[in-house]
């Protein structure tokens, strides 16, 4: 189940909710919370739930005897055996493929590569579940003993399928202890609604935009060689709608979680901290999926020493860091290659230029926008997953091609959205916090402010499910009659 | 107070909030309440599925009745429509393209006959031969010219002829798209679309002399500014239909009926396939078109073998259109029923035994009424929905003459040269 579906929305969260606000002990809400998030889950197919379960329950007693154990190295040991398990199963499902189409390629075996169905979310909550077993073993939380709170945790459906990558300790006291309060149930609301309106109209509305632009006449994706019949425009004007989207689609999951989270009493951490106006390529990952680039520096990073070492060793440490990184995003080299891409330039940033923090604005403008250059290119070599789409597409931006700056097409295109672009690219940037930080100077204004605010969210309700109405339309669909 | 204040909105925006989602989902129990076609998008809407232990399993029946919600969700026309509006904002969208296949080059020079054989591609973007251009209230699809389904096609006509030859004369009728009469050859260019005069000139070069083509997009160009196709559909009206019927009565050597002489209705509030596809533009909404009709004088009785094999008695123009089909998408029925396997007229006013099949899509429909007054008995065949042999059909039957008509996109189809190999093999 996807959140950005009528379907969720108004059928699953209205049951879910409804219910749960009828609950009256945080137990039998647990129970609700529980049994819906399990719902949730089979609906992408039943069978993987018992995957889940089974992970959970591997960690669940694996964390209990950690922390029933006094000696350090069978800690030590018990822990290491967990998130093994936990990060086989992960590989097993997620990478299997890869390396066998990996290997047969390069000694020449010609053999079938058996197709394994990808479980929904196992990215997400594999990466908790560990965070939480080593978690138990550094004595930073104590292990839960109810198997079923743990499931709670892991398989929540608010964050289960598409992050944030939520930390047990910072949701353990939520879980048995939480109490709903008028004033987050409101910013909750809030929160959800911006990002349902940020995924349903925002970035599928990108989306749409690239796929004009980068989709063949039956509406399947070009290849290589149709990427190579696109303007250079076409192909700019695609690249950068796709960047605003992911960051649209993505943030906006995780505002409809952390939303989610506040209604019924969790804090979730945020996520997203306006990634597009970072100055700098570290910066940007300062506020790129912090909960990914958090759980990477807690558990790999750090633990590989850090930048405490020589400069070599760091560079190292960097290198692995970001190696996964790139590769926990899919099973592509065209991943990898995205993770090193960022190593690059982080170590120019760490031993070559070593960027001011807080620049004077004058500065801070341009090394924005180089910085959001590096980002554009980043997200080119994300979205292309083969090396021939991903160089007819580079090259053709500097209309290698021979197919010149720009088309007709695409100046159409960029005419029928370019107050929408303009929209999309103000949400990827702290606007609105910043005027309403503005409206709270003076009692008239906050009050306005607090007036508009109390009408937005169900404003940006309806204006979503109209948006959410048309997906179920195949336009292609018809032809026949 | 300023505390008070803050509460007081937050309670209001909770109760807005809940009221909101409350009343959508309400809504969405309305089982009853559920349609189960889109009269805007012509298509019958996801159905609930079938539950069986298989497709629970692989999570096909619970992805099903997410989709079936949607899509069938009481208010979605409305919503969508409601979205459109929303999406008319978002820029200066007075145009806008979609692209069409990749065209080939017309050849210059006609092809070798041999050339000529029954090999159609289906490379993906054979399927989609038709872009669309949209300028505020007019819609033009756009057809990608594609060598080897052309001659394919020619090729399908020719060995027809040849197998009824000297028993029925074969004609052939390729109706040219909107853009073709109303967007110079230049403009249709810069949008990606191939010259469709062109493309009909190079097949009608290509057939054999048995099979005689007929010039539509002349006779129709000759008055381009009359209301020869919707702006919302992608049909040619009635009037347009009238224009090409003038070229065939040329093509054979017979008078066409004054256009003034039938009885002409109309019906009102048409938007047709090319207004959904253009993601439902407020202007086309603002002025639909209108569906124009010509009762045929010798009968307006049809007799139709529908899809399921019922025989049923139609109007060949339903002068009930409003009240039969009252959908603003569906007024193009009003001719022969819309599209059924087999139909036949008999005009008892003529009783000279002469008899014609026309073969064809939906661009015959609005056709058909003019032939009525020329021969004894109109036979209509649906390829897409018919399955015999067209030969033994045409000899057993006797008939006099055959006509293909199809709109020349469908000519470089792959799906529609299979389904007319299929009757005519």
């Amino acid at each position: 189940m996807v959140f950005s579906s009528l379907f969720f929305v108004f059928f699953f969260l209205a049951v879910c909710y409804g219910c749960y606000f009828l609950g009256r002990t945080t137990r039998s809400r647990n129970i609700i919370l529980l049994v819906s998030s399990l719902i949730f889950y089979a609906w992408g197919g039943p069978a993987l739930v018992f995957l889940l379960c089974l992970m959970v329950f591997v960690c669940w007693a694996g964390a209990i005897l950690i922390s029933q154990t006094y000696n350090q190295k069978i800690k030590g040991a018990l822990c290491t055996i967990t998130c093994a398990i936990c990060l086989a199963i992960l590989v097993f499902y997620k990478y299997t493929g890869f390396f066998l189409s990996t290997t047969y390629s390069i000694f020449g075996i010609d053999a079938a590569i058996p197709s394994i169905a990808l479980p929904i979310g196992i990215s997400f909550y594999t990466f908790q579940l560990i965070s939480y077993v080593i978690d138990v073993r550094r004595g930073e939380v104590e292990a839960q003993e109810k198997y079923w709170l743990l499931l709670l945790y892991a398989s929540l459906f608010h964050q289960c399928i598409a992050g944030p990558i939520v930390r047990y300790a910072d949701v353990n006291f939520d879980i048995e202890n939480r109490v709903l309060k008028r004033e987050e149930i409101s910013r909750g609301i809030t929160r959800f609604s911006v990002g349902l309106a940020k995924k349903a109209i925002l970035a599928n509305g990108c989306g749409a935009i690239f796929d004009k632009l980068f989709n063949d006449a039956s509406g399947n994706p070009l290849g290589a060689d149709g990427i190579a019949g696109l303007s250079s425009a076409a192909i700019l004007l695609g690249c950068f709608c796709y960047m605003l989207q992911i960051y649209l689609d993505f943030s906006a999951y995780s505002d409809m979680a952390i939303g989610m989270g506040l209604m019924v009493g969790f804090h979730y951490k945020e996520n997203f901290n306006y990634p597009y106006i970072a100055d700098s390529v570290t910066d940007f990952w300062r506020r790129w999926h912090i909960s990914l680039s958090g759980f990477f520096r807690d558990y790999v990073y750090i633990p590989l020493g850090g930048n405490r070492v020589s400069i070599p060793r760091h560079i190292l440490n960097m290198l692995v860091v970001w190696a996964l990184t790139g590769f926990w995003h899919g099973a592509n080299w065209n991943f990898i290659l995205w993770g090193l891409y960022f190593f690059v330039f982080l170590v120019i940033e760490k031993y070559l230029i070593k960027p001011k923090k807080d620049p004077a604005i004058w500065w801070r403008i341009p090394r924005i926008l180089l910085t959001m250059v590096i980002v554009f290119f980043s997200f080119m070599i994300f979205k292309f997953t083969d090396m021939a789409s991903l160089g007819q597409a580079i090259g053709g931006i500097f209309t290698s091609n021979g197919k010149g700056f720009g088309d007709l097409h695409t100046a159409m295109v960029f005419k029928n959205n370019v107050f929408f672009i303009i929209v999309s690219i103000l949400a990827c940037t702290p606007i609105v916090p910043a005027i309403s930080r503005l409206c709270e100077r003076t009692r008239v204004t906050a009050k306005f402010a607090a007036a508009i605010g109390a009408i937005i969210p169900s404003l940006l309700l309806v204006i979503s499910a109209f948006a959410l109405a048309g997906d179920s339309y195949n336009p292609f669909l018809y032809f026949q009659f | 107070m300023e505390n008070n204040f803050k509460s007081k909105t937050d309670a209001i925006k909770t109760a807005l909030f809940v009221a909101v989602m409350a009343i959508f989902a309400f809504i969405g129990l309305l089982f009853f309440l559920r349609p189960t076609v889109s009269e805007t998008e012509k298509r019958e809407l996801t159905k609930f599925p079938e539950f069986t232990l298989e497709s629970f399993l692989s999570g096909e029946f619970t992805s099903q009745v997410s989709l079936w919600f949607a899509d069938t969700y009481p208010l979605r026309e409305g919503m969508i429509s409601a979205n459109s509006s929303l999406e008319s904002l978002y820029g200066f969208n007075s145009e806008q393209i979609v692209m069409g296949g990749d065209a080939d080059d017309i050849p210059d020079t006609p092809s070798d006959p041999s050339d000529v054989v029954f090999n159609p591609t289906d490379d993906g973007s054979g399927e989609k031969v038709s872009g669309l251009y949209v300028n505020a209230d007019v819609a033009y699809q756009l057809y990608s010219f594609n060598e080897q389904n052309s001659k394919s096609y020619v090729a399908l006509i020719n060995n027809f002829a040849t197998r009824v030859d000297g028993k029925a004369q074969v004609y052939d009728l390729i109706a040219p798209l909107h853009y073709q009469i109303a967007l110079s050859v230049e403009t249709a260019q810069k949008y990606g679309a191939s010259d469709g005069e062109k493309a009909i000139d190079y097949m009608y070069s290509l057939l054999s002399d048995s099979v005689t083509s007929v010039d539509a997009l002349s006779e129709m160009r000759a008055h381009n500014g009359e209301y020869l196709y919707f702006r919302t559909d992608h049909h040619w009206t009635a009037r347009g239909a009238y224009y090409a019927f003038v070229a065939f009565c040329e093509a054979k050597g017979i008078e066409p009926t004054a256009l003034e002489s039938y009885e002409s209705l109309r019906f009102d509030g048409f938007l047709g396939t090319l207004y959904s596809e253009a993601n439902q533009p407020a202007a086309m909404k603002n002025n639909p078109d209108f569906v124009e009709a010509f009762v045929p004088m010798g009968t307006n009785e049809i007799t139709v073998t529908e899809r399921g094999g019922n025989v049923v008695k139609y109007q060949v123009v339903n002068k009930q259109t409003n009240s039969w089909y009252p959908a603003a998408g569906a007024k193009y029925n009003c001719f022969i029923a819309g599209d059924n396997p087999l139909s036949e007229i008999h005009n008892p006013s003529i009783s000279d035994g002469s008899s014609i099949v026309v073969v064809k899509e939906s661009y015959g429909n609005a056709f058909i009424p003019f032939l009525v007054d020329s021969y004894e008995y109109v036979y209509v065949i649906d390829y897409r929905y018919w399955s015999s042999d067209l030969a033994d059909f045409v000899i057993e039957g006797g008939i006099d003459d055959v006509l293909f008509l199809n709109v020349v996109s469908n000519t470089s189809t792959s799906t529609r040269l299979s389904e007319l190999a299929d009757i005519l093999q």
